[in-house]
């Protein structure tokens, strides 16, 4: 069986197409939704979910969270005492997903197809492959989030028309522009924002709050601590989502025991989103442009994502699109569900026996060149081969020549990106080729090949003796090696994971104990007493007894938590 | 011959976009697009081209339309049906989807541009502002009508006016890396050529407050001290030549117009009869130039080697030497093609500097 999986910034899902129905897995906890965040417990095993995110607050060294932003970087990010890469973060909720489909489904899963943005690169394409490695899934095929999103929509509605996908995530911002018809699916052109996200609202909120407190020296500037900064940022989400709901978010902070209430309004909160609201416009402008349309020529805007969900995107989209835009779908769902159609395609499914799916390249692929100045010659520009936008699988030839008499090799340098100078763009790899002795001048025709699967093939003839050399762009500094992968693997294998069947007990206690922290006065000494009364409960190993304090506790729990799930 | 799409397609050539589509899919739905990448390739630009004819070519061009039979009742192409669909879906919506005025950028254009003409650069900015304010302009089809047409308005100025020019980049996000216009020539054009203005003139004035931070206090000729910038920034071989004179002159010449600084430094009267006779074609005896409020109508060659120079001296170029003239200037051509949007940020950056000297240099106590 082949699962569809959303590996999101904020939240994973993971579906299946059985039947005629595409359906989200449930985790363990019964959730759709499962939090993209990692951490270690109070015992050194990993917990993964919301049972990480809980912990997020009053455990902020030791679980992480947002590690996608990293993803194609050699960064490492520090959770406890270990030291781990972001693939391998990813690699732990993709094995979580993984576990949770194998119950659901009752068999074993050993292939899956994952969602990534359209505009992430070559580069942070191959680290989620591996990320899936580490995970022991099998993965073949990425699937663009957009696109995910365009085939679940396309095919539910399966009539004849154009439509622009708005896909705002939690870290990630994708535009999409598709056309179905006779069934064949056509994503036109894909733009977007690699670093642009639900998160970064968040995170404007999270430094106005903290600039409040600065202003009214309730921390200094220069040291603010950890555990505030993510207290802050759970309040900033809280205000975010109070605001999807009503005029003015009011919230209470409790720090060193003392309270403090802020309200913001929605019209403050356009004026601290201006710069990232700005930011928005552009790809959609681009995405237009490469797809050669006007917004008169689209029929639907189908909004994607969390983040969509926050009236200020809204209201922009209606603004510029002059129109509102459809939301048939859950924001939340649509791409998982659009990754398990994809893998019923892979899998021939009958289900979908006759459709057809075209996408692009959504970024320049090109050579370092030479340019003549003078007498001279200046290294250091940028050949596009591959234009951004084109249909894929493509395959595209331009001629390059020596520059000096008697050149030993060329070398071809590869490089992703839309500047004019290489040197802002990102560099995949490089191949050096030999060519004859012969007077400058001598041509050598470099072709570039960029698959379905969005890997690209170099090949290099030098046209005189029709010496060909190739390589396929697999080496670079964000992406690690055959050997790395295994030995991570090993690393991964010795980490004790939480085992899943308490995960519900876990995430209670683990609730409480912010709670315990963030509330004051009776109403903290109430949730310390029902801890309290819970882990004596559980402490006795009756199934039927902890079933039934579980749900008391839940209860009491939810009445102080008045931050709902986003 | 090559194939045509035509054949490739394997349909008669037809204008009706539903029957091309239909011949894409078909042979689509047979293509392994996993092994067969040049397969999909040949078919995808055949109908890419078959819709293009579909659209773009006239009626009377017998050569592309040899087949195709006289519209007899003739069928509503393909997308012109979707556009009615959802017409008729747009109830729904509370905002009524409506094609754009057409005249609505129209309006905007005439009145920022007859603000220029009888107000002045600094109300026609005010005025460009509060337009691409409108709520007529927020949507991303007006905006981008509004933003083709000023760029086309400003194409067929006769002068350039800059500072409303810089405005608009800031309002659109002008950028000399990226024309954003690739698919429509003619606006890709017009926007390169815009662009391109900004960073040239930006340069001119950026070089002019280079080489007189205050003019006013120096005891050196016109030619002097952009000579010694010249050397200064590493531009030895332009030597006491035609081109080195020109330049010069064409930066004293826009000073003048532009700043009024010329009557404060103590001129070389040669220069200046010089200039006189070969810039403004003048014969006569020198007389205190800010009296020739006229332009001058400076020939294309002295706009060219000034420009040459501009980016040599704002640009990061390097600083090869050659005493050849004709080499240098093909040298500097080459350099002015990729320095242009170094150039075009430099003086971005200096603008706001030499701005404020400009304004340091009007106070009263000077």
């Amino acid at each position: 069986m082949i699962i569809g999986i959303d590996l999101g910034t904020t939240n994973s899902l993971v579906a299946v197409l059985r039947n005629t129905e595409a359906e989200v897995i449930p985790n363990a906890l019964g959730e759709q939704l499962t939090p993209s965040v990692v951490g270690f417990d109070d015992e050194g095993q990993i917990i993964v979910g919301r049972i990480a995110m809980e912990r997020l607050i009053t455990h902020p060294e030791k679980t992480t969270a947002s590690f996608k932003r990293l993803m194609g970087t050699s960064r490492t990010i520090q959770v406890g005492s270990k030291q781990f890469r972001p693939e391998e973060l990813s690699a732990l909720i993709l094995r979580a997903l993984k576990a949770d489909a194998e119950a659901y489904l009752g068999e074993t899963v050993t292939e899956a197809i994952i969602t990534v943005p359209a505009y992430f690169n070559d580069t942070q394409r191959k680290a989620t492959k591996i990320a899936g490695e580490l995970a022991g899934l099998k993965v073949e095929r990425l699937l663009n989030e957009p696109t995910a999103a365009a085939l679940a929509y396309g095919l539910h509605k399966r009539t004849e028309q154009r439509y622009l996908i708005f896909d705002l995530g939690g870290g990630t911002f994708d535009i999409s522009i598709v056309e179905y018809f006779d069934d064949i699916l056509e994503v036109h052109a894909s733009a977007g924002d690699n670093h642009l996200g639900g998160n970064d609202f968040t995170e404007a909120i999270q430094h106005w709050l903290l600039k409040q407190l600065v202003a009214t020296k309730v921390t200094s500037k220069d040291a603010i601590p950890a555990q505030l900064r993510e207290r802050v940022w759970k309040k900033a989400e809280e205000v975010k989502l109070q605001l999807t709901k009503q005029n003015n978010a009011n919230i209470e902070l409790v720090w060193n025991e003392q309270r403090y209430p802020f309200t913001l309004t929605e019209t403050e909160f356009e004026t601290i989103a201006e710069p990232l609201l700005a930011r928005i416009t552009n790809p959609v402008r681009m995405a237009l442009r490469d797809a050669k349309l006007r917004v008169s020529d689209l029929n639907e805007i189908v909004l994607v994502g969390g983040a969509t969900r926050m009236p200020v995107i809204r209201k922009l989209v209606t603004k510029l699109f002059q129109r509102f835009p459809a939301m048939d779908i859950d924001p939340d769902r649509v791409v998982a569900v659009g990754a398990a159609i994809q893998a019923a395609l892979k899998e021939k499914s009958s289900v979908l026996n006759d459709v057809v799916m075209t996408d692009v390249c959504p970024y320049t692929l090109g050579m370092e060149i030479s340019e003549r100045q003078g007498t001279g010659y200046k290294e250091g520009f940028y050949l596009p081969i591959i234009e951004r936008n084109s249909f894929i699988p493509v395959s595209r030839i331009k001629t390059v020549t020596t520059l000096q008499d008697n050149q030993k090799v060329i070398e071809v340098n590869v490089y992703q990106g839309e500047s004019p100078l290489v040197k802002d763009n990102v560099f995949l790899g490089s191949l050096t080729v030999e060519v004859p002795r012969a007077p400058a001048g001598e041509a050598v025709d470099v072709r570039f090949t960029y698959d379905v699967n969005g890997l690209l093939e170099v090949e290099v003839v030098v046209v005189s003796n029709q010496k060909k050399s190739a390589i396929t762009i697999e080496k670079n500094p964000g992406v690690l090696s055959a050997e790395e992968i295994k030995h991570r693997l090993q690393e991964l294998e010795r980490l004790k994971i939480h085992p899943r069947d308490q995960e519900k007990n876990k995430n209670l206690v683990h609730r409480a104990q912010r709670l315990y922290q963030e509330l004051l006065g009776d109403e903290r000494q109430y949730v310390g007493q029902v801890l309290a009364e819970f882990m004596s409960v559980l402490e006795k190993q009756d199934e039927q007894l902890i079933r039934e304090a579980r749900t008391q506790f839940e209860e009491v729990l939810n009445r102080f938590d008045s931050a709902e799930r986003f | 011959m090559t194939v045509s799409c035509w054949q490739i397609l394997k349909i008669e050539p037809t204008r009706d976009q539903r029957v091309i589509k239909k011949a894409y899919a078909g042979l689509l739905k047979q293509i392994d697009q996993n092994t067969n990448a040049l397969g999909f390739q040949q078919l995808r630009e055949a109908y890419e081209q078959a819709l293009n004819i579909a659209k773009y070519v006239d009626d009377d061009d017998e050569e592309a339309y040899e087949d195709v039979t006289p519209a007899n009742g003739e069928e509503i192409p393909a997308a012109l049906q979707i556009t009615d669909t959802h017409d008729q879906d747009s109830s729904q919506y509370l905002i009524r989807t409506e094609p754009p005025r057409r005249a609505a950028q129209d309006i905007a254009i005439d009145d920022i541009f007859n603000s220029l003409n009888e107000l002045g650069e600094n109300i026609a900015i005010e005025k460009l502002k509060i337009h691409t304010s409108l709520a007529d302009f927020q949507s991303i089809d007006a905006r981008t009508d509004l933003e083709c047409a000023l760029l086309k308005q400003f194409y067929q100025l006769e002068k350039f006016p800059l500072e409303l020019a810089k405005a608009a980049a800031l309002v659109f996000g002008w950028d000399a890396e990226k024309n954003p216009f690739k698919y429509d020539h003619q606006v890709a054009y017009f926007y390169e050529h815009v662009v391109n203005q900004i960073a040239y003139l930006g340069a001119v004035r950026h070089v002019t407050m280079q080489c007189f931070p205050d003019p006013r206090q120096r005891d050196k000729t016109v030619e002097d001290v952009i000579f010694a910038q010249f050397d200064e920034q590493g531009l030895t071989d332009i030597v006491a030549n035609e081109a080195r004179r020109n330049t010069a002159n064409r930066i004293i010449s826009y000073m003048m117009n532009e700043y009024k600084l010329f009557p404060a430094l103590p001129v070389d009267p040669e220069t200046v009869t010089w200039w006189r006779k070969n810039v403004y074609g003048e014969n006569t005896e020198v007389v205190a130039p800010q009296e020739t409020k006229k332009k001058s109508g400076t020939s294309y060659w002295v706009v060219w080697v000034l420009i040459i120079v501009l980016f040599n001296v704002v640009g990061q170029c390097s600083r090869g030497s050659s005493s050849n003239t004709h080499k240098t200037t093909q040298k500097n051509y080459n350099m002015n093609k990729d320095g242009q949007s170094s150039a075009y940020k430099d003086f971005l950056k200096a603008d706001e500097k030499s701005k404020q000297r400009e304004r340091e240099r009007e106070s009263p106590n000077q």
